[in-house]
């Protein structure tokens, strides 16, 4: 089995990534970041957008026999599998959290993972158009997450506040820049020969996500400022659901993009995971490489190995990715005698 | 011709179609095999042998004189008119006088002596042979080696009549009916343009059955009409029991639980979907006609839909859409809220469902699985049960499900409005098929938001979203023109007025033709 994706199934599934991960990062990462979520968010999508750009010239021009091109294909690769096991961690425990039991979190794995397997399975177009679907449904459910929750939020709180400097602010640009990363990963192993022209398919993309992200931060920026210093993620994920002061039953659209935007982060990184595996190594065939993956990523999820590596390790996942493409681009202009010559 | 996959079969019967090859003992299939010879006596004795005369009643060999050329004219009894027989074939041939010196063969037959429009000249045996067990008329003459097939299809078939799985308030009433002929003369009436082609192929190797494609030239798509061609004859199959088998042999992906083809009784709509460029199928003694390629979209239209004013239109397919979701997703949402976050309703509303929960014995996942269980248990008995005693079903439903249930405390009164709108949501799907796929999908739904809540109900409605998006019907995603998005007309989900709706369908030969000149 080829697993492949078109570029406009891509573009989809990578928007609604990008914009889930913000949703994570926000319960997740808000903690470390402080009060300046929102700033850095806004710093963290500036440099992406040439990191971007960079990433479609690489993909243009595939070369998948340079060394430098696999080296970037395994990178992003293990972006993905990291990123995805991180998310299924999440998912598993934000279930555990919800439903207000105490079953084993193998349990509560194991499905989200075979779900992912399966939807590999289907191939990138399934992911890819799934995620289109759901585009047209989140917008719906955000607009009733705010209109319920109206007269719980307070404009006022939009102002900014520093925290921690600009120190923390600039960390956490660059720890969100790297949620990006994961995300483009599946635009890389995207198929540009499809039925639609690719062409600004990436600005397109990145003005989406500035439409999404835009209500997911004013739901974050105007919550109650957080007092507790160490607040755990859950507490912070109680808080991002409810607003900290709207009454419990108006969790529930929220809980459905919640869910719902963390199994299309997963199942597109594991499917991003999974192609460019198979580039790398073409004999494997796709099914058996998706079993290995989302095993792998099962096996990662369970330990807390992943969310910790991936929060030491995110302020560098972007630099690095972003250097190897660089210099990667300046490279190939050079064979190619350029411009600049 | 290029077959593979599954379609892929014994090249042998695509060449040679042997019709009834398979079936027949070696002697009787080299029979088959030859052509007319100029010994009447001869060919008679094969037609005789072929169709197992000493035991048949009905084939019929009555031999006569036309102008002193002895002839003989065969049919099957009850498949053909006799009238037609009588006063067309018998009387023609025998009152004929030739001038003397003529010589008597089909060509003088067909030209001066029988008085039927239809005719022509075969001398394949199997081909008359064929043409004889659907109610054809063949005339062997003595001395030549060729017969005529004389079209004199008489059989009992239903009259056109209303519609009864697909009605409307508006609009045409009529409906397909078992005979092809008429099937197709309603196409044709309903689409009166010379372009419309209707293409016989046979379907089956030992019993085959007549098929008919039905699609606008330079409308459709040719690929996707040669697909169709491509997969029905490669259908490997010794019998086919009409369209609904057809169905299963030519689809896409045959274990989804959803239909990829469109099945409908109804002319009109056939005939729109010829009309926007699809491909129809019409099949002797099946009252529909099977549409390909379709998206979901096409299983929620119906044809009210069309002949109303847009905003009734519009209005009614958005209750038809949210009668969907709520078939779909409502029983699953009940249990994962109920079971698992009593925090997420109101504190009323949980009041009401405690209350009234207090005294059932079962876990909720039970109680609705017997609803639903009781529910299309009714449904199934409904269906088959004598019109004269159907109304004691309802008696029997209403009291056992309405007031015995809730009495015995067996079943609470919310799950029994839940299970209602449920049904009731069903009941709005135009198509029977999809609505029955729907209840599978809910059980689905139900096993998950019952094992894990609001998290299995959003994971079951996920893995729903991709099984739908990674579906084609003869290769175009069912999901199309939303995802993958492709320009359309106003009149998926919301229909707006019909000035409006000018752009060629997604299927259509020419916006192909424009979207690959584009890409």
């Amino acid at each position: 089995m080829k697993l492949r994706i078109a570029h406009d199934a891509a573009a989809a599934a990578a928007f609604v990534a990008a914009a889930a991960r913000i949703f994570v990062g926000l319960a997740l990462d808000s903690v470390p970041i402080h009060n300046g979520v929102w700033i850095a968010a806004l710093l963290g999508a500036l440099p992406a957008i040439p990191y971007l750009l960079c990433l479609e010239a690489v993909q243009a021009e595939a070369q998948p026999n340079r060394p430098a091109y696999r080296m970037l294909m395994l990178l992003l690769a293990s972006v993905a599998l990291l990123d995805a096991s991180e998310v299924l961690s999440v998912v598993a425990k934000t279930s555990e959290y919800l439903t207000i039991n105490h079953v084993p979190l193998t349990v509560l794995t194991v499905p989200v993972a075979l779900a992912a397997l399966w939807c590999i399975c289907r191939n990138g177009d399934a992911v890819g158009y799934a995620a289109m679907l759901w585009i047209r449904v989140f917008p719906v459910l955000l607009m009733l997450v705010l209109l319920l929750q109206l007269p719980h939020l307070h404009v006022r709180w939009l102002q900014p506040r520093l925290g921690d400097g600009w120190r923390a602010i600039a960390n956490g640009g660059v720890r969100t820049a790297g949620w990006f990363v994961p995300s483009t990963a599946i635009l890389f192993v995207s198929d540009r020969g499809g039925a639609l022209p690719a062409k600004h398919v990436s600005r397109a993309w990145l003005a989406c996500a500035a439409l999404v992200t835009a209500p997911l931060l004013a739901l974050r920026l105007m919550m109650a400022p957080t007092v507790v210093r160490n607040a755990s993620w859950l507490f912070n994920l109680d808080a991002l659901l409810t607003n900290g002061r709207a009454p419990l039953y108006l969790q529930l659209p929220m809980i459905l993009i919640w869910f719902v935007g963390l199994l299309h982060l997963l199942s597109c990184d594991c499917f991003a995971a999974t192609a460019l595996l198979q580039r790398l190594f073409p004999a494997i065939d796709g099914r058996a490489c998706a079993a290995l993956v989302v095993l792998g990523t099962a096996l990662l999820s369970i330990h807390d190995f992943s969310v910790a590596l991936n929060r030491s390790a995110a302020p560098w996942v972007f630099i690095l990715a972003a250097s190897i493409v660089g210099l990667y681009v300046l490279v190939l202009r050079d064979s190619k005698g350029g411009e600049h010559r | 011709m290029h077959l593979s996959g599954r379609y892929a079969h014994d090249k042998r019967r695509i060449d040679l179609q042997l019709w009834g090859v398979l079936c027949l003992d070696k002697p009787r299939e080299a029979l088959l095999r030859t052509e007319l010879l100029s010994s009447l006596d001869e060919n008679v004795s094969r037609f005789r042998a072929l169709l197992s005369d000493s035991v048949n009643a009905d084939a019929q060999f009555r031999f006569i004189f036309c102008s002193g050329a002895r002839l003989c004219v065969v049919y099957i009894e009850g498949m053909a008119d006799d009238k037609k027989i009588n006063d067309f074939i018998l009387r023609a041939c025998v009152r004929h006088q030739a001038a003397p010196g003529t010589r008597i063969d089909a060509s003088y037959l067909l030209g001066n002596v029988l008085e039927i429009a239809q005719c022509e000249r075969e001398q394949r045996v199997f081909r008359i042979l064929a043409s004889l067990v659907t109610g054809m008329t063949a005339i062997l003459i003595d001395g030549s080696e060729e017969a005529i097939l004389l079209e004199t299809r008489g059989y009992p078939a239903r009259q056109v009549n209303r519609t009864t799985n697909e009605s409307v308030v508006i609009g045409a009433q009529e409906g397909f009916v078992e005979s092809l002929r008429t099937n197709m003369t309603l196409m044709r009436r309903y689409v009166p343009s010379p372009n419309l082609i209707t293409e016989r192929i046979s379907v089956g190797s030992v019993v085959p059955i007549q098929m008919v494609l039905v699609y606008l030239r330079d409308v459709a798509d040719e690929a996707v009409v040669d697909a169709v061609r491509r997969r029905l004859k490669g259908v490997d199959a010794r019998t086919v029991q009409g369209l609904g088998a057809i169905q299963q042999h030519i689809e896409d992906q045959p274990w989804a639980l959803l239909p990829q083809m469109l099945q409908t009784e109804r002319p009109d709509r056939a005939a729109s979907c010829v009309m926007d460029g699809q491909v129809a199928m019409l099949a002797e003694n099946s009252p529909y006609a099977l549409i390909a390629p379709i998206t979901l979209f096409h299983q929620l239209h119906a044809s009210d839909d069309s002949f109303s004013r847009w905003q009734y239109g519009t209005f009614l397919r958005l209750i038809r859409i949210v009668g969907m979701l709520i078939s779909v997703l409502l029983p699953g949402l009940y249990i994962a809220l109920t079971d698992y976050h009593m925090h997420l309703l109101p504190l009323s509303l949980l009041g009401s469902i405690a209350e009234a929960r207090a005294n059932v014995p079962f876990p909720i996942v039970i109680e609705i699985l017997i609803m639903e269980f009781s529910f299309y248990l009714i449904n199934e008995a409904g269906t088959r049960i004598p019109q004269q005693i159907g109304s004691a079903l309802g008696i029997v439903g209403a009291l056992i499900l309405g007031q015995a249930a809730v009495s015995a405390s067996i079943i609470s009164p919310i799950l029994i409005i839940i299970v209602a709108i449920t049904g009731l949501g069903n009941y709005a799907i135009p198509d029977y098929g999809f609505g029955i796929g729907l209840v599978i999908c809910r059980l689905f739904v139900i096993a998950c938001g019952a094992s894990f809540g609001l998290y299995g109900f959003c994971l079951a409605a996920f893995v729903l979203s991709v099984s739908l998006c990674g579906m084609k019907s003869f290769g175009f995603p069912y999901m199309a023109p939303v995802a993958p998005a492709r320009p359309h007309n106003p009149d998926l989900l919301v229909r707006l007025p019909i000035w409006l709706q000018r752009k060629a369908m997604y299927f259509a030969a020419r916006r192909r033709h424009v979207e690959n000149q584009k890409g």
